[in-house]
């Protein structure tokens, strides 16, 4: 039926005092402050003419009715359509004396008292969820043929193998910056070959294993705050408890095993591709051949400055597994909450990964590594 | 009728792979009718009604809603089909991290020119239409039972007056009692809205008692629409198969 579109509109007749209400009372042709009779108007006795209404929906309904009564009186309806007549029988019935429950709104002492309450019982959680964690697996760890090896393979190509170009890439990157930067100030001294110290134990020592960290717990870490974190909204979690299987020890225990073997394996690949970056650059800028390069490494670092590197990426991996599936495990109800789960899981991931690096630091600083 | 049909449906073939769901499919429903979608699991009922809703546009054939043709829609006339539809889905889709109140309100917030207050107000209407408590609008999905996140459902179904409501299997995981009183709801809704209503249903009570025509799905196509009294005389093996199973049978001894 092509009609043409009317708005709803009211037309007020002094001298007859009759406020005539036309066109369609339908939702999309209503508008704001439609039913607000004038002030002047407020007084005097009115009569309310519908019988122009050509449309009329619940919306509109409702209108009619806070029409009726803000004036003063309450008029009943002129010329009111049988079947107008029943719709406003059943809006009159089912609206609501009470206002809508308007949500609580905290003030800034009592928010922030919540915030700190939560970051308390948010580490609480943590700590519960390591120590459930660590029981759950330590006794299964005894007994490694009873492992879900075939899953942790799985794992170890998704987080290891295919995060591969983007580490090796950044690493590479990073193994030039470091190169150019340091380069230019030791050429000043003429001291190019330096830049082999210089690249190989910021390389070894802390850029590769971080960067690795870093990667990881954005590529891998969200991804598993965000499978558990849907499977816990759909009950998948609930179901593998019901048929008799621990979901930390299925979930959460093969990306462990998992990334305790990729991290150090990662690491070592950045070390090889950052330290071939700096080369690329060393020979290209600052007239350091690769033979100069490789010879003068051996000399340059000590084998502990890999080791240094190399055991600390377990450390990184551990973490990162543990803060990502608790953060999959602690969500609950919506949607909403897996992306704050995901989000919140890189954050701390890398917050914590960059601490304990700190830790270590001082920690090699006082054993003298 | 001499009104044409509020939904045609035309010559629609649908294909997943090599697997083909509907062949040369028709199926017309009138204004103000309560039409029931049934067939056996696989028929594409699902498929079919959400072509018929536009969110999977159709690969052959001719979907028209209103008397408007939206095999290829255009943008302004999805917003104003869009507007004249409202489809309640299986597991309610409400929004998860909005209240039943705001999940109401959020398409007469988007479609309309009224005032938020107004908006509000009419948004508590239906959620009492719908049959809710008010003291469920202030609460999140995740907090309902599953009855009322289909009210709630309902409730934003019918946010914009409607002219066409979908429903998605409207009674699967009620309980009896709460399966009937979504049904005489359906009903007493679409007779003091004059709602046209297309569902997919599994319910034999809901057939019975709040359907006005069964269009039957099976050998890729629509093969029966008629009331449900007529349908289940129907000769056809499949229909036969369909009606003469225990459940049902129960159903109409009572």
């Amino acid at each position: 039926m092509p009609e043409s579109d009317l708005p709803a509109r009211i037309i007020t007749d002094s001298d007859a005092s009759i406020m005539r209400c036309e066109g369609d009372w339908s939702l999309e042709h209503l508008t704001r402050g439609l039913t607000k009779p004038r002030r002047g108007n407020r007084r005097r006795q009115w009569s309310l003419d519908v019988s122009a209404i050509r449309r009329l929906d619940t919306a509109g309904a409702m209108l009619l009715l806070e029409l009726q009564e803000r004036l003063p009186g309450r008029p009943a309806f002129r010329g009111l359509q049988p079947r107008h007549a029943a719709l406003l029988e059943l809006v009159e019935e089912h609206r609501d004396p009470e206002p809508a429950p308007s949500p609580i709104r905290y003030g800034p002492l009592a928010s922030l008292g919540k915030a700190t309450l939560e970051v308390l019982s948010q580490s609480l959680a943590f700590l519960t969820f390591l120590g459930e964690f660590a029981s759950d697996a330590l006794p299964r760890l005894l007994r490694p043929f009873g492992l879900r090896w075939k899953q942790v393979v799985g794992e170890i190509q998704q987080a290891g193998v295919h995060a591969l170009p983007i580490l090796g890439l950044l690493a590479f990157l990073t193994g030039v910056v470091i190169a150019y930067q340091g380069g230019a100030p030791l050429e000043q001294y003429g001291a190019n070959i330096l830049i082999v110290d210089l690249l190989t134990i910021t390389m070894l020592r802390e850029m590769a294993p971080l960067m690795t960290a870093i990667i990881v717990a954005g590529r891998t870490g969200s991804s598993y705050a965000a499978q558990i974190g849907t499977m816990r909204i759909t009950e998948e979690t609930d179901a593998l408890r019901t048929l008799g299987i621990g979901p930390l020890e299925i979930l959460a225990l093969p990306k462990l095993l998992a990334l305790l073997i990729a991290m150090p394996l990662l690491t070592m690949f950045a070390d090889a591709l950052g330290i071939m970056g700096g080369m690329v650059v060393a020979h290209t800028m600052f007239d350091v051949s690769f033979t100069d390069f490789l010879n003068r490494m051996p000399e340059a670092i000590a084998p502990s400055s890999f080791w240094v590197g190399i055991i600390k990426a377990p450390v990184f991996a551990a973490i990162i597994v543990a803060v990502s599936c608790h953060h999959g495990f602690a969500v609950q109800g919506s949607a909403e909450a897996v992306g704050k789960a995901t989000t919140r899981s890189v954050v701390q991931s890398i917050f914590l990964v960059i601490v304990a690096d700190a830790a270590f630091s001082i920690i090699f600083n006082l054993v003298g590594l | 009728m001499s009104e044409p049909p509020i939904i045609r449906v035309q010559g629609l073939r649908t294909q997943f792979g090599d697997t083909v769901v509907h062949d040369q499919l028709d199926l017309d429903v009138n204004r103000g009718e309560i039409l029931a979608i049934v067939g056996g699991s696989g028929t594409g009922k699902t498929v079919l009604l959400r072509q018929m809703i536009l969110l999977d546009p159709p690969r052959v054939g001719r979907i028209e809603l209103l008397g408007r043709d939206f095999t290829r829609p255009r943008a302004e006339d999805l917003r104003w089909v869009r507007e004249r539809v409202g489809v309640l889905f299986q597991q309610g889709a409400l929004f998860t991290a909005m209240t039943v109140l705001e999940n109401v309100m959020l398409p007469m917030l988007e479609h309309s020119r009224l005032g938020r207050a107004t908006i509000q107000e009419l948004a508590m209407l239906r959620i009492r239409m719908a049959g809710l408590p008010s003291t469920a609008a202030g609460k999140y999905p995740r907090e309902l039972s599953g009855g009322m996140v289909k009210r709630a459902a309902l409730a934003r179904a019918l946010a914009l007056d409607p002219e066409i409501v979908f429903l998605d299997e409207p009674t699967s995981g009620l309980d009896p009692v709460g399966a009937a009183a979504f049904d005489e709801l359906v009903l007493e809704l679409k007779e003091l809205l004059g709602l046209t209503v297309v569902m997919i249903t599994h319910d034999p009570d809901t057939l019975w008692q709040a359907s006005d025509r069964v269009a039957f799905l099976a050998e890729k196509r629509v093969v029966a629409v008629a009331p449900v009294a007529e349908l289940i005389k129907s000769p056809q093996t499949d229909i036969q198969r369909y009606f003469s199973s225990a459940r049902t049978q129960n159903r109409r001894a009572n």
